[in-house]
């Protein structure tokens, strides 16, 4: 029975394994898929653009300047932040905006209903008049030409959601934001990419990213019973026939955690709504005649992502009892050894961070790599924690509660100065 | 050596040892050497922009070379580090010119002209055969000459007008219209309207249908067919359509909405597509065809003769690796061949 465990685990593993090097290989030397980048003139849609604000005080002035400032007609762009519920001066800020511009901002004011981004999204629809939305969290600062690279991938029939790449904005700060910087980039200019690059599936994020409403429609709207309503919206939309695109051109600054406290929070929301989304949507999946079969797969080892970092200990665990049993295991350690370097040592993880600074063109933050040693540690403790919680939660029939990340940023941002 | 002195050489050698390869990373956390953010596009992508940028160093230019007036014969001037080449009557001139030219009257330009530097015109310019520019630029008119090449980028304020096989690298735009010839290549223009033949600005324009404005009003819908999707000669769908595999029109159907393939796209001649249409493979639109647009392709777009993309005054985007574009078709907007782009029988 261990012995049947553990090679489970090691399969799994170097399954992984083999992900993350087929990934990083089609981003180095792999043909690169930007069908819509070059959509430079069109007759442009009508677009709302919702922005999720849970006391954002500190950062929801940045995103609505920067968002009257963008390239993209003016009469066809409504702005709606979504202030949920926020008990600080979001509102006043808000409110401040819609006086001085005059018919540029239509503000929601959410004073009560289920907690949650879901949730207030799913209020906030009665505001959406457009058939294409955009999704911004409140501490996202756009740049001038991104609602049109986010728009244009909709001018295909088949997009029902659209992804932009998310750059951190406070590099510099401490060492878990430099980590994050490294994480982000190997997360999106590699690991996004190339699932655009072979057509398999990727993510639909929650911001920074865009929304088909007729979409949305068919496939039941907002799902305001879960945590992470993005990799849940991306699952419906799959088995409902809709394409997400990736657009790493589309680039939006983002305030990481600073904190490692609201770092492991963040990540053990993302883990239990992720893993919701692996329990209500596998099934579903293989069953699925709408999706190729590489799609098929691709999507389900991207919903098991986060159980893999329990896995990994597990496999660590079985391998000691195994071998203090004295079961007959030998070569079995020896490749999970290995398969647990190359999974969080130099050669798949962080072979893919590398790539991916390198694509960047970043030169001496390459260096930090082993460091991000640290965050992979912090991350599967958490993230195995997460799944702990969730499966004794789901024991006792408790609810799972929404966190919001928690801003650190005190002024407003210079972006000319950063970049 | 002492007892106490060996097992404490060793633990220190042991950890610089392993806290040698960290070396790099501390050293980069302390001095902060790459830890700004990463650039991000800040500019707007406009194709003009070049355009526009060299427009507003001309204006500052000329407070400098002109304190007195304009000169009365054509000159070399210098503001600053800048040499300035500013010619006020046709040349005589020599082949090759190294400097940032400057024309303040219309100018007529010899065969084997080379322009290495930014050539600007406050008029019109109608350039030679087998000319060579970095950067020409006309507040007015452009005429290209035939086997010209502009390597960085061109703009006509009005319009641009390219002679038998040239070659635009870059950008290449014009405010009113251009007008392609054959066996001409280019890589991004953009005009209101573009022309793939001079007699194919006599082509009678479709404007937006009333039917798919209505529709559009109404809510599109879509339709997504598992496999090869074929619509009859004639007939006509409403809605969006979403092939899994290829997509063909037969003569004379239409969809009244966008259509997309997960593979070939075939339109036969005189067929419509109200709304965009897309492939993943390469596209071939066909004779006296109307696309409304933007037409995308992960491949190849080759366009009929007599074939309209686009609307006046909504222009499109055409965009694929490779386009390869018939004589006589108009097209509304911006082409953009990331490889090679191409007009020709």
């Amino acid at each position: 029975m261990l012995l049947a465990l553990f090679t489970t685990v090691v399969v799994l593993i170097c399954i992984y394994t083999i992900r993350h090097y087929c990934f990083t290989i089609s981003r180095i030397i792999g043909e690169q898929r930007h069908p819509y980048i070059d959509v430079d003139s069109a007759d442009w849609p009508a677009v709302t653009v919702l922005i999720a604000a849970h006391n954002e005080e500190a950062v929801v002035g940045d995103i609505l300047t920067a968002l009257l400032e963008v390239d993209y007609p003016a009469e066809k762009l409504a702005i709606v932040p979504v202030n949920d519920r926020s008990q600080d001066r979001t509102r006043e800020i808000i409110d401040s905006y819609v006086e001085k511009y005059p018919g540029r901002i239509t503000p929601f004011h959410r004073t009560g209903g289920k907690p949650g981004k879901a949730a207030a999204l799913k209020d906030a629809m009665a505001y959406v008049n457009t058939e294409i939305m955009l999704v911004f969290d409140a501490d996202y600062v756009p740049g001038k030409a991104l609602i049109r690279q986010l728009v244009a991938p909709f001018f295909d029939p088949e997009v029902g959601s659209v992804m932009g790449r998310v750059v951190p904005l406070n590099v510099g700060k401490k060492l878990l934001t430099r980590i994050l910087d490294l994480e982000r980039s190997g997360g999106y200019q590699v690991d996004q990419q190339a699932r655009m690059n072979l057509h398999f599936v990727p993510q639909y994020g929650g911001t920074v990213a865009g929304i088909r409403k007729s979409a949305l429609d068919e496939i039941g709207g907002w799902n305001e019973n879960t945590l992470a309503e993005d990799t849940d919206l991306t699952y419906r939309l799959l088995l409902a026939g809709w394409k997400t695109v990736y657009e790493n051109r589309a680039e939006c600054y983002e305030e990481v955690p600073e904190r490692w406290p609201v770092r492991v929070r963040q990540i053990m929301r993302w883990a239990k709504g992720h893993n919701q989304a692996m329990v209500g949507y596998s099934a579903a999946l293989l069953r699925c005649s709408n999706v190729s079969w590489w799609e098929r797969l691709d999507g389900l080892l991207l919903l098991g992502v986060y159980m893999m970092a329990p896995v990994l200990l597990a496999g660590w665990i079985l391998a000691i009892l195994l071998f203090y049993l004295g079961a007959p295991i030998g070569g079995g350690i020896a490749v999970l050894g290995l398969a647990a370097f190359t999974t969080l040592g130099n050669f798949a993880a962080f072979f893919e961070i590398a790539a991916a600074a390198r694509l960047d063109g970043s030169r001496a933050r390459i260096q930090l790599l082993p460091l991000t040693f640290l965050g992979f540690a912090v991350s599967a403790i958490s993230v195995s924690r997460a799944a702990w919680q969730q499966f004794t939660a789901s024991l006792r029939g408790e609810e799972m509660v929404w966190h919001k990340t928690e801003r650190s940023r005190v002024a407003p941002v210079a972006l000319e100065k950063s970049a | 050596m002492s007892s106490i002195l060996a097992p404490l050489a060793l633990t220190v050698s042991t950890s610089a040892l392993l806290a040698l390869p960290l070396a790099p990373a501390l050293r980069e956390l302390k001095s902060k050497r790459d830890a700004h953010p990463l650039a991000t596009r800040k500019d707007d992508g406009r194709i003009a922009n070049f355009a526009a940028s060299l427009r507003s160093h001309c204006n500052k230019l000329q407070v400098l070379l002109f304190p007195n007036g304009y000169p009365e014969e054509n000159s070399f001037l210098t503001a600053g580090e800048s040499r300035v080449f500013v010619v006020v009557r046709q040349f005589p001139i020599e082949s090759q010119i190294h400097d940032f030219v400057l024309c303040l009257n219309p100018i007529q330009l010899p065969d084997e002209f080379h322009s290495t530097g930014d050539f600007y015109s406050f008029s019109s310019v109608e350039t030679g055969q087998r000319n060579i520019f970095r950067a020409l630029m006309s507040e007015s008119e452009i005429q290209i000459g035939k086997d010209t090449k502009v390597l960085r980028w061109t703009h006509a304020e009005t319009s641009l007008t390219v002679n038998e096989n040239c070659a635009l690298f870059g950008r290449a735009s014009a405010n009113r219209f251009i007008t392609l010839s054959n066996h001409c290549t280019f890589e991004r223009i953009y005009a209101p309207m573009i022309y793939t033949s001079s007699d194919a600005s006599q082509l009678p324009l479709r404007m937006e249908s009333d039917a798919f404005s209505k529709l559009a009003r109404s809510g599109i819908g879509r339709m997504r067919v598992h496999g090869h999707a074929h619509l009859c000669a004639g007939q006509q769908h409403r809605g969006d359509l979403v092939s899994t595999r290829g997509l063909q029109l037969d003569e004379g159907s239409s969809v009244l909405g966008s259509a997309k393939a997960n593979g070939e796209v075939h339109l036969a001649e005189g067929t419509t597509v109200d709304g965009s249409l897309v492939g993943t493979k390469t596209i071939h639109v066909g004779a006296d065809s109307f696309v409304k647009g933007p037409v995308i392709s992960e491949h190849e777009i080759r366009i009929g003769t007599g074939v309209q993309i686009g609307v006046p005054g909504t222009p499109t985007t055409i965009s694929a690796p490779k386009i390869h574009l018939a004589p006589g078709s108009v097209l509304h907007g911006t082409v953009w061949a990331r490889v090679k782009g191409r007009v020709g029988v």
